[in-house]
């Protein structure tokens, strides 16, 4: 069993590595998303300079949230949305729980969102009585099964479908399919009740547009569709980095975030959301409220460097193309947010001490920062992180003294000869068995040369002239 | 009539899992939806403010405005087919966006199992900032209503990454498009 916290990455690494089975599936989801991002990249000519301009659209929030929270809170009133602004996690529970509590009602149906799952709202909810239904199909396997989301956009990725089978066949007490169309049509019919009945609805947010105080959802199931439209009172939860300047700004990200996150066009539903039942609007719910989460977001966006992890949309594409995501999963991570953004971002906005691995949970091959939309430079704010990590004094003494010596011989070429002839010699003798805690049981010590390289051409050079 | 964006919004959104038709008169709609679906006309509820656009065609079905408002939603949770306009089409993605209006609210292209979208050649965009850029204009300072931009049923790949059609909004979803160039 995994344990949920960023502290034990170390060991939940080394238990997802050896299940070949987990591989094998995340594998095949991920390089399933994958190739089809590939293709629909391909179709945009000037895809680089559409991500150079999402990169510019989202400093240029994260630069003045303020601002940009006060703009979008205008014109969403001015459309009738109720607007909560929550500085910490516990003030946004607090907020929703206490909306619902006026609804006097024991359950709501939910669709998916990261910042939710952030908050641990489901918890929080179910112990006030409060019964949360999860209706996108993902979300609903693991709420059955009792788990958190592995991947931001395909939770349950880390689920075969015999697993889903006999998760279903156990909780809903259905006779034993592992059809995925048959399990699908099983959970719409459970849904379709919920979703009758419901009285409050809760969604995320993709994005939120400061002009016109539009929210928009995006999504394939529907089910966030019918959570927000069927319901009397909607709660849509998003945090302040959510806001984009314009509506005119929604093409553009609307081109970046599904391609590369399944590599759709467009996914199946866009709901651009502009008010409550109103004259305007003739449908939806009575009520909308929005619950804008701060959370640490604004003391983040002052730093110089790490402010621009904010710029992330929640793609998923970092975690896609991660080798180390591949081999370890999602919950290795123990965070909301796994691969090089929940790497970069759970260090910086809930603790870099208990995170601290995860910075080192990369091989700084740089494909995330490749293939992020909004380009953000995440191989690099690991490396930053790492040097932050140091500099707090989190190393051990061992790996200070270690780190110490091994630049002291860096800076030499006479010491690195020495070191390199004494490492040839101690290799001899302990028949290649050099011991290096932490890093032999893993990994095969490479074999050092007898001559080093500097040697071999000096070599050469005596004996047939410099050419 | 724009025959390469037609054709990419056609293909786009057969990519998306939909239909689409192109007639050149709306006189032959209720024989291409009878050709497509055995719905008895009872299931099939449509906007109003569609019927009004075809002029003399009166579609098989009830208006959705002829509903007391009471009892919209449970006609609707019944219903099999639902049929709405547009307000432009997206060739780019394979798109239809919706604005919510009285005779055409987000539930009737939602509940039903099935969903139909009736436009005109001449609501044909290339991209989505095209089509945002007119509604936008055309509303300029007043109030938007709520606007869902729809590209094929409802799907899921959340089981192993297979495609499965028809979660938790319409099953099917298809286009007819009705020429009008001359
Ligand atoms: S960091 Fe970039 S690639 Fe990763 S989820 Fe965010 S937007 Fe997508």
């Amino acid at each position: 069993m995994i344990e949920f916290s960023a502290s034990q990455f170390k060991s939940n690494a080394r238990t997802a590595v050896n299940d070949a089975g987990l591989r094998a599936k995340i594998k095949k989801a991920t390089g399933t998303s994958l190739t089809k991002r590939q293709e629909t990249v391909k179709e945009i000519p000037d895809w680089e300079e559409l991500r150079e301009k999402g990169h510019l659209l989202r400093k240029k929030v994260v630069d003045d949230l303020d601002r940009y929270q006060a703009a979008f809170t205008e014109s969403a009133q001015s459309n009738g949305m109720v607007v909560h602004y929550a500085e910490t996690h516990s003030d946004a529970t607090k907020i929703i729980y206490d909306i619902i509590r006026r609804q006097s009602v024991r359950s709501v149906v939910k669709s998916k969102s990261m910042i939710t799952e952030e908050l641990r709202l489901n918890e929080m909810l179910e112990e006030n009585g409060v019964r949360v239904i999860e209706t996108d199909l993902g979300e609903y396997i693991i709420q059955l099964a009792g788990e958190t989301p592995s991947h931001i956009t395909a939770p349950a990725l880390h689920k075969s479908k015999e697993d889903i089978a006999r998760l279903f066949q156990e909780k809903l007490h259905i006779p034993y399919t592992d059809d995925p169309e048959e399990l699908t049509k099983v959970a719409r019919e459970r849904l379709r009740k919920e979703f009758l009945n419901a009285k409050v609805g809760i969604s995320g947010v993709n994005f939120a547009c400061a002009d016109t105080g539009t929210i928009t959802i995006i999504e394939n199931e529907a089910n966030a569709r019918l959570c927000t439209v069927l319901p009397d009172v909607h709660i849509a939860v998003m945090s302040v980095e959510k806001i984009l300047p314009s509506i005119n700004d929604l093409p553009l990200f609307l081109k970046l975030l599904p391609r590369s996150a399944t590599g759709q066009r467009m996914t199946s539903y866009v709901s651009m959301i502009n008010g409550p039942r109103s004259q305007y609007n003739p449908d939806g719910p009575r009520q909308l409220h929005i619950v804008i989460l701060d959370g640490g977001r604004k003391q983040l966006a002052k730093h110089p460097a790490w402010k621009e992890s904010l710029y992330c949309i929640r793609c998923g594409a970092c975690m896609n193309i991660c080798p180390v995501y591949q081999s370890v999963g999602g919950h290795a991570y123990g965070s909301v947010y796994p691969g090089p953004i929940g790497s970069v971002i759970t260090p910086t906005l809930f603790g870099m001490q208990e995170a601290q691995d995860l910075p080192y949970a990369s091989s700084l091959c740089g494909a995330c920062t490749d293939i992020c939309p909004v380009k953000i430079d995440l191989h690099h704010h690991l490396l930053w992180e790492r040097h932050d990590i140091v500099d707090r004094g989190y190393k051990s003494f061992t790996e200070k003294i270690a780190m110490t010596l091994w630049r002291w011989v860096m800076l030499s070429p006479s010491r690195l000869e020495f070191a390199g002839r004494a490492g040839w010699l101690l290799q001899k003798i302990f028949a290649k068995k050099l011991p290096a805690p932490g890093w032999t049981p893993q990994r095969r010590f490479p074999k050092i040369a007898r001559k080093s390289f500097r040697k071999l051409i000096q070599h050469d050079k005596d004996e047939y002239g410099s050419s | 009539m724009n025959t390469d964006l037609l054709e990419m919004f056609t293909s786009r959104l057969e990519d998306a899992g939909g239909w689409c038709r192109i007639i050149s008169s709306p006189g032959s709609i209720n024989d291409i939806i009878r050709g497509k679906y055995s719905y008895e006309k009872k299931d099939m509820i449509y906007a109003g403010s569609v019927e009004k656009q075809l002029g003399d065609v009166e579609l098989d079905g009830i208006d959705i405005t002829t509903i007391h408002q009471n009892d919209r939603r449970k006609s609707l949770v019944n219903a099999k087919l639902g049929i709405t306009g547009c307000a432009g089409l997206i060739a780019e993605t394979g798109t239809a966006g919706l604005i919510t209006s009285v005779s055409e609210p987000r539930e009737l292209s939602l509940l039903p199992e099935t969903h139909i979208v009736i436009a005109y050649s001449d609501q044909l965009f290339a991209t989505l900032d095209e089509f945002l850029a007119k509604v936008t204009a055309e509303y300029g300072d007043a109030q938007l209503p709520s606007i869902t931009l729809v590209t094929g049923p409802s799907r899921t790949a959340d089981i192993e990454k297979k495609l499965v059609v028809g979660v938790h909004g319409p099953v099917e979803f298809g286009v007819v498009v009705i020429d009008r160039s001359e």
